[in-house]
């Protein structure tokens, strides 16, 4: 816990990637990273197969890194920014769900 | 929508990968904590015995009531987890492509400015702390510079603020110097508004100050950029007539600021203004946002936060011989909360010689 004197430096500073933990328990550190990395990894999965329909529905073919060159128009973009919200939200409403009873 | 991260207009594409990957960060940095603060709002007004106490507690009564939290826990967890994985990622990004980007970034370009370097100076230790956890700080690496750089538009999707360039008093400013200009994300303004003024940025970082550089020739403005301490610049007596930091203070012990508000004072022109942008300092704040800022201190490697934060600006002015220095209070009160920020910085304070 950090202590709050002035001019006291916390426990820390200065230390280049201190990751100490965040839990009571840092398993649960490590198992909140990997659920992390892995909606990440998902949502790079999500947004690759978004861009596969959008080209064979316009081409019906994919050439070769065409998925791993594309770039979004400014609407494709918009409609994948409220797909990645909105998955967003869904991976973290066990947290709020977590987070209102701890609330109450 | 939140801005494509390539404002910076690197000279290499984003794959898809990189693309979806960084999006996904940008989100992470900025959805949970609008999902979650309102909720360590609620919980901690919840647990207070009576609405008074919040008046009355220290942050360290706070953090007792709160540390324990899960919400609070995951909140903090989730912050430096997606900082973690912005400089993993940007890394992962312009490594393959480093020999494009070195070339890139040595460039040199008259007609942007000049870009002076001093393969000399000595960078006092208190700069290779780390901040924000970018591995090997703002001058590990040739790659440094850009990857802050880019850094800045993932952390901050709503925008940056230009830091002080709005805020400075309407003059013809003969010569304007920012001081820790970093990419120049706060010194390009200047040119902006201020068209007619010779524009100079400092900073002690190499890879920061060439990343400013090729930003200056691709916005089409002419930014004289020096490697250099603010506390002790290669500029002559009253050189300036208005110098401006940026988000600088705290970012810098307490003996460096008060050597960069003597070192200004010196450089400053008769009547010049030294304009400093930065955050509220605790004695503006509520203890609660004092503990709930607390993460920048202890996470995200910001050592000097506290510093800054309770460093009388005033008192350090007068004695660094300033004719006047006055501070305005503008923001709320947590600036990196996820409360409406003011359009630019929420505590200015402007030093007259």
């Amino acid at each position: 816990m950090v202590k709050f004197e002035d001019k006291e430096r916390a426990e820390g500073w200065g230390v280049i990637g201190n990751w100490e933990k965040y839990f009571n328990d840092p398993a649960l550190d490590r198992l909140a990273e990997i659920t992390i990395d892995l909606a990440t990894e998902t949502w790079t999965a999500m947004d690759r197969q978004k861009i596969t329909e959008w080209i064979l529905e316009s081409k019906g073919y994919l050439q070769p890194n065409e998925v791993d060159d594309f770039q979004p128009t400014q609407e494709q973009e918009a409609l994948l920014t409220e797909q990645r919200n909105q998955f967003i939200s869904q991976i973290f409403q066990g947290l709020l769900r977590n987070t209102k009873e701890s609330a109450e | 929508m939140e801005p494509r991260p390539n404002a910076t207009g690197l000279p290499i594409k984003w794959s898809q990968s990189d693309r979806s990957k960084l999006d996904f960060i940008q989100a992470m940095i900025s959805r949970p904590s609008m999902m979650l603060r309102p909720l360590t709002d609620a919980l901690y007004e919840r647990k207070l015995k009576t609405p008074e106490d919040s008046n009355t507690q220290t942050a360290n009564d706070i953090a007792s009531m709160m540390d324990q939290e899960t919400l609070v826990q995951f909140l903090r967890f989730l912050r430096r987890k997606s900082q973690d994985m912005k400089w993993v990622e940007l890394q992962e990004f312009m490594e393959p492509s480093s020999d494009v980007l070195s070339d890139w970034l040595n460039q040199e370009n008259k007609s942007s400015g000049d870009l002076i370097l001093d393969h000399n100076m000595i960078i006092p230790e208190y700069y290779f702390t780390g901040f924000h956890h970018q591995p090997g700080g703002f001058n590990g690496n040739q790659l440094s510079g850009l990857m802050y750089d880019v850094g800045l538009d993932i952390s901050f999707a709503s925008g940056l603020t230009g830091g002080v360039a709005n805020l400075v008093p309407d003059r013809n400013y003969k010569r304007i110097l920012d001081l820790g200009c970093g990419s120049g994300r706060s010194t390009e303004p200047f040119k902006t508004r201020f068209p007619d003024s010779d524009v100079f940025g400092i900073d002690p970082s190499e890879p920061l100050l060439k990343t400013a550089h090729q930003r200056a020739k691709q916005k089409s403005v002419e930014i004289n950029y020096y490697q250099g301490l603010a506390e002790s610049t290669p500029f002559p007596d009253d050189y300036f007539d208005l110098v401006t930091a940026t988000i600088l203070f705290h970012e810098v012990p307490d003996e460096a600021a008060f050597s960069i508000l003597k070192e200004t004072k010196r450089i400053l022109s008769p009547g010049g203004i030294l304009v400093i942008g930065d955050l509220l300092p605790y004695s503006a704040s509520t203890a609660y946002d004092r503990w709930y800022d607390e993460w920048q201190v202890v996470h995200n490697n910001e050592p000097f936060f506290a510093d800054a934060k309770t460093r009388d600006m005033i008192s350090m002015g007068k004695e660094a011989g300033f004719k006047s220095i006055e501070e305005e209070l503008r923001g709320k009160p947590s600036f990196f909360g996820d409360r409406k920020r003011v359009p630019g910085m929420p505590y200015i304070v402007t030093a007259t010689k």
